[in-house]
């Protein structure tokens, strides 16, 4: 009798549980492509709001937004929300059509970066409001959508750098704004040592350039024109003559010294030495191609495709710049939380500067402190000296 | 003089004249209505000057006011002109050769202004999809 009541239960849990399956499962899981998300965050973005889009985008740095900017952000909830969404999902894969090479459309970048900027916007609400550690959330969301839209080409990579930019700008401006909190700044600090520094490498978008520059040398003449210099671009007359009259012979030829000129780029850019010795040597090979042209037709391609890769070496040290002094700047807050002042000089074990694998320039300011990075072009770069306030309770 | 009695008079009356004498006489008669013709006429279809004026002053009247017309009607019918480049669309500005343009150009300022310029031509997409519009 007892093992027979045993025997009835057994069979009633497991009636249960299958019956409870496919209830749990009734409907799809959420997307694992963050891209999905991304995608339905620019559908969802108000339409005919471009003069209060301006103001939202024009807001400098630690102004209050007025009320008109507030009401529109809130009418941009439902696209932040989304855009929060995807940030937390790991994968993200847009769907780009490399085969299209020089025609692969990259509309998305333009909306990802008014989504970054409105997203910018929402966290000067939240500091104007003092929900600091929601705004440095916000950062956050933004740091990773900056991972998110480097991609395997050039251009998707530099719009990442860009988009990395702000959410370094909206740090600076929220960590001017707070008081130093312990509890937030090792949150904050924890939370940019775990998000990996770059998805992409430089490497990664030259490696598709060179596959396919070198897919569309070909004799197909008819779209290559239009494929590699782009349909709005001027094309330089002499290159509409050559590829005009190029046979196949031209084309090899013209294969191999691309070929030959990325791999010396390439070893110039994972040679171990400093950047500027790399940078020098990329300066030199950019202005070969140029040089060799006039004598050798053979150049003449690569001579105007090439990007300037010595400028991409700048783009992505600076980058890598501006988040080693953001580091550095926390680890400053966190001393004046932990000793109530600020230091007098630059605490030992700092990151370092990758220009020249210095410690940055530091200098205590009346209202908080200064930190400066390596650059060649002061009046160029204008973001090389940032300037960081330190409120008091 | 009664019309029946210069009928009878033509009937029987007897003109005495040579051949010569009568072309003569006809052509005399013919370059006097020529010349009276011209005095009286502007051209040969037989319209006073005076009408010939009036017309060649109304003509130019029309063709003033047509063209003072026609030059300020929004809705003239203009002569189509050459074809010049079109404004290049978002989805052209946005390839990845048009973005490599911009970046050899202008650096990675050139590749934001003109993904600024894109998002611009494309603004966002609808919030509201009426039902009109869907059928």
């Amino acid at each position: 009798m007892k093992s027979h009541n045993q025997n009835t239960r057994t069979i009633c849990v497991i009636l249960t549980l299958l019956a409870a399956g496919p209830v749990v499962q009734a409907y799809p899981p959420d997307p694992n492509n963050a891209a999905l998300l991304y995608y339905q965050a620019f559908i969802s973005l108000p339409k005919d709001q471009d003069q209060v889009q301006d103001l939202v985008e024009g807001l400098p740095d630690g102004a209050d937004p007025n009320d008109q900017i507030r009401e529109y952000l809130k009418l941009c909830q439902p696209a932040i929300r989304l855009a929060v969404a995807a940030s937390e999902v790991p994968a993200c894969d847009w769907g780009l059509r490399y085969s299209q090479g020089y025609q692969m459309s990259l509309t998305h970048l333009s909306q990802m970066r008014a989504l970054a900027r409105l997203m910018k916007g929402e966290v000067a609400v939240l500091v104007a409001d003092g929900q600091y550690r929601q705004a440095l959330e916000r950062c956050l969301t933004l740091r990773q959508m900056g991972q998110h839209i480097s991609d395997q080409n050039i251009i998707s990579f530099l719009v990442g750098v860009a988009i990395n930019a702000l959410a370094e700008k909206a740090i600076q401006n929220t960590l001017s704004a707070m008081p130093p909190d312990i509890q937030t700044l090792v949150w904050l600090k924890g939370e940019l040592a775990a998000s990996p520094a770059r998805r992409v490498e430089i490497k990664n978008g030259l490696k598709t350039e060179e596959e396919v520059i070198l897919t569309k040398l070909t004799t197909d003449r008819g779209h290559l024109l239009e494929a590699v210099t782009g349909s709005t671009g001027a094309v330089p007359s002499e290159l509409v003559e050559h590829l005009k009259n190029a046979d196949e012979a031209f084309f090899e030829g013209s294969r191999r010294y691309f070929k030959a000129h990325m791999d010396a780029v390439v070893a110039v850019l994972n040679s171990p030495v400093p950047y500027l010795q790399r940078h020098d040597q990329l300066e030199q090979l950019d202005k070969r191609p140029g040089s060799d042209s006039k004598q050798n037709l053979h150049a003449v391609l690569t001579a105007s495709l090439m990007p300037s890769v010595a400028k991409l070496l700048t783009l992505d040290t600076r980058a890598r710049s501006n988040d080693n002094l953001l580091k550095a700047a926390i680890e400053i807050y966190l001393v004046k939380a932990r000793t109530g002042s600020i230091p007098d000089q630059l605490p030992p074990g700092m990151p370092k500067d990758p220009f020249n694998g210095q410690d940055f320039k530091y200098e205590k300011t009346p209202e908080g402190f200064t930190l400066t990075r390596w650059t060649d072009d002061p009046a160029k770069d204008k973001n090389f000296q940032r300037t960081f306030k330190v409120k008091v309770r | 003089m009664k019309p029946d009695r210069i009928e009878q008079l033509i009937r029987t009356i007897r003109v005495r004249s040579t051949p010569g004498k009568r072309q003569e006489r006809l052509d005399d008669i013919l370059a006097a209505h020529d010349r009276w013709r011209q005095s009286h006429t502007t051209s040969g279809r037989g319209f006073p000057r005076w009408v010939a004026k009036v017309a060649i002053a109304a003509s130019v009247l029309i063709v003033v006011t047509y063209q003072a017309v026609m030059y300020r009607s929004p809705d003239r019918i203009v002569p189509r002109q050459p074809q010049t480049r079109a404004v290049p669309s978002s989805a052209e500005i946005t390839t990845a050769g048009s973005l490599q343009m911009a970046f050899r150009q202008g650096g990675l300022e050139g590749v934001e202004r003109q993904l600024d310029r894109a998002f611009e031509l494309i603004g966002a997409w609808p919030t509201v999809l009426h039902e009109q519009g869907l059928l």
